[in-house]
């Protein structure tokens, strides 16, 4: 923790050694840095290191520019005119049917044009750090990547319900080997039932509506997050919730190590219906000011799923960019059609090949 | 104070909020020091989420023709005086909506289909100004510079932007709330709302061209004078206002805790799509 608040005052010291300070850090009556405003956490950055990259921290000039002209370069192809002569995508057969498709597989159309993703729409560029581009989000395992699974997180996770890779998408797969992925609503991911995305503890950089929005008030710390509207609150200088209140985004509390504002999450819900508690899930978050635009956000995350505990840290930039109304369950057409795709399918499949055996009640 | 209260004034609205009178209390200065300090849990306690207008109390949210008078309609049937109407002296002031008769045919027909109609029901964004008199606390965090209004409801929340980026790009269930201070009382004009929000579970509702004007005036230690002006000319021959007092919740460990209603509507919204769907 300490290394980290270190971190943070170098990255301030090296701002200053620049001449790259472009605003003090605004201060609250009791001196404390003032987080307040609208931040946009967009980045090229990756969240994992590149094995191929081993232990090497750092981007080079090259391989950054590289990869912001690929960035560049998506956004140029997306913007281009569609040929009106392509082909009507054929169904696939034999064995790669059965290899079956995920979002980005071979059968699919993919979703929305990159225009509506966030660096479809602007300029992204990675984040720099003393300068330098890091060459993932995660800096500790030194390898830059998740660790692996413990054993207690395999055995936990084969509790859940398990992952269904998408088939092919004409015919209820399903039927054939007993499965129950598209039942019921429940089962469906929490992104598709609008009622959160897992990149919110930690706060994880994503495809959009990056945007996150400070207030800090008294003793309480408003952490707002765009994507699903989620709004954090963190209690200063107070206790966790017994252990039986928990929820998706956990119980926050937190605290001042000088300029540093720590919080700590605990009472996590996994995110599997029926959402068991996470036990031992505990995440700790450093916002530490960089300069009067920027703030340096640092995490561990103690998570008995995995054989260690891993760590991360990336700048947030104030941003003129408002934030807005994230209305996905109003508007949720997706969860409905999903259901009532399946229920077709499934009519279809029992038209055809009669009702089936494996898996029926 | 209540002494001091004109007479007329309790009899157009009963149990409305004045705004303090000048020189009676001052309300501390929030971080900053040059604006009184709103921050906290705040909840209305009031029957306005059930009905703003004036009115009796009546057998159901939603009620349907009985052989001798209207009886619980099928949907609330089983939940028997808990879906009743607790009566209210109103907290429009005037105690009616000024409705245009095709608006007002609409809200009668809003309050027969309650169940299936109101956004409510659905866990959907409560829109300005219920979000503020929801049976459930809010909470203001405020910064010398900056504004947000979260809602315990379905974690709602809104910007309070401070300056007028002018229209927004596009209406929404929540709007754009600017804001400024007049005097002691902050001021929000609430524009781009969608027509999809209604005001309570009676059915009242609004276009999409609607503005509120909302005023919140510190009246002492651990109350607001809340007044919201709505003027929507579509729906209603003049604009209304509407008043009430706004309670801080006293506990010492007042707090928002998760109220994500979205899960708790989908065996109501999607439960017939299961492959094998629960009685109905």
């Amino acid at each position: 923790m300490q290394r980290r608040n270190l971190r943070a005052v170098f990255a301030g010291v090296a701002a200053l050694l620049a001449g790259a300070v472009s605003a003090e850090v605004p201060r609250m009556d009791d001196g404390k840095p003032d987080f307040s405003g609208t931040y946009d956490i967009t980045t090229l950055t990756p969240w994992q290191r590149n094995p191929e990259l081993g232990e090497r921290k750092h981007f080079t000039q090259e391989e950054a520019d590289e990869i912001k002209n690929a960035s560049y370069g998506r956004v140029e192809q997306a913007a281009a005119p569609l040929n009106p002569d392509r082909a009507v995508l054929e169904a696939p057969t034999g064995e790669a049917r059965d290899r079956g498709v995920d979002r980005s597989g071979d059968f699919t159309p993919g979703s929305y044009d990159l225009h509506w993703f966030d660096c479809g729409g602007k300029q992204c560029d990675l984040y720099r750090i003393d300068g330098q581009y890091p060459s993932s989000v995660i800096v500790d395992p030194p390898n830059g990547r998740i660790p692996e699974l413990s054993a207690a997180g395999k055995a936990r996770r084969a509790t859940l319900l398990p992952y269904y890779k998408a088939k092919y998408p004409g015919e209820a797969w399903w039927l054939e080997d007993g499965s129950d992925p598209y039942d019921n609503p429940e089962a469906q991911s929490v992104g598709d039932r609008c009622l959160y995305m897992g990149l919110t503890v930690p706060s994880q950089p994503v495809v959009y509506n990056n945007t996150k929005v400070i207030v800090q008030s008294g003793d309480q710390v408003l952490i707002l997050t765009e994507w699903m509207h989620w709004p954090r609150i963190v209690r200063l200088n107070s206790e966790h919730l017994p252990e039986d209140m928990r929820s998706f985004g956990g119980d926050a509390i937190g605290w001042w190590e000088d300029d540093t504002l720590v919080v700590e999450t605990t009472n996590f819900i996994d995110f599997n219906a029926p959402h068991p508690p996470r036990e031992g899930l505990k995440v700790i978050e450093r916002f530490s000011p960089i300069d009067g635009d920027s703030l340096l956000y640092a995490f561990t995350v103690h998570d008995p799923d995995y054989v260690a505990p891993y760590s991360g840290e990336y700048p947030w930039h104030k941003s003129d960019y408002p934030n807005y109304e994230y209305a996905c369950h109003e508007g949720n057409y997706s969860l409905a059609n999903t259901l009532s795709g399946a229920r077709a399918l499934e009519r279809k499949w029992i038209a055809e090949h009669g009702s089936p055996e494996a898996g029926e009640e | 104070m209540k002494q001091s209260i004109p007479a007329l004034v309790l009899l157009v609205c009963l149990g409305c909020a004045p705004a303090p009178e000048p020189g009676e209390w001052q309300a501390p200065r929030g971080p900053g020091g040059v604006h009184p300090d709103l921050s906290g849990v705040w909840q209305a306690l009031n029957e306005a989420n059930w009905d703003i207008e004036r009115h009796m109390a009546r057998a159901s949210v939603q009620l349907r023709d009985g052989p001798m008078g209207p009886v619980p309609s099928i949907p609330t049937l089983y939940m028997g005086a808990t879906a009743a109407v607790p009566p209210s002296l109103g907290v429009v002031v005037g105690g009616k909506l000024p409705y245009k008769p095709e608006a007002l045919a609409k809200r009668d027909a809003n309050r027969a289909n309650w169940s299936e109609l109101d956004p409510e029901v659905k866990c959907f964004l409560p829109g300005i100004p219920r979000a503020n008199y929801l049976p459930q606390p809010f909470q203001i965090f405020q910064s010398p510079n900056h504004l947000e209004f979260v809602y315990q409801f379905a974690s709602a929340n809104r910007n309070i932007m401070m300056e007028d980026p002018g229209p927004a790009p596009a209406d929404s269930w929540m709007g754009q709330s600017v804001a400024r201070w007049d005097g002691d009382t902050l001021v929000i004009e609430v524009t781009s709302q969608n027509d999809q929000t209604w005001f309570d579970r009676a059915g009242n509702h609004h276009s999409a061209a609607m503005t509120v004007v909302e005023r919140f005036t510190p009246m002492g230690p651990n109350h607001l004078a809340y007044e919201a002006t709505i003027d929507d000319p579509g729906t209603f021959t003049e604009p209304w206002t509407i008043r009430m007092p706004l309670y801080r919740r006293m506990e010492p460990n007042a707090m928002l805790l998760d109220f994500k209603c979205v899960a708790f509507v989908e065996e109501l919204m999607y439960g017939e799509l299961r492959r094998h769907p629960l009685p109905r």
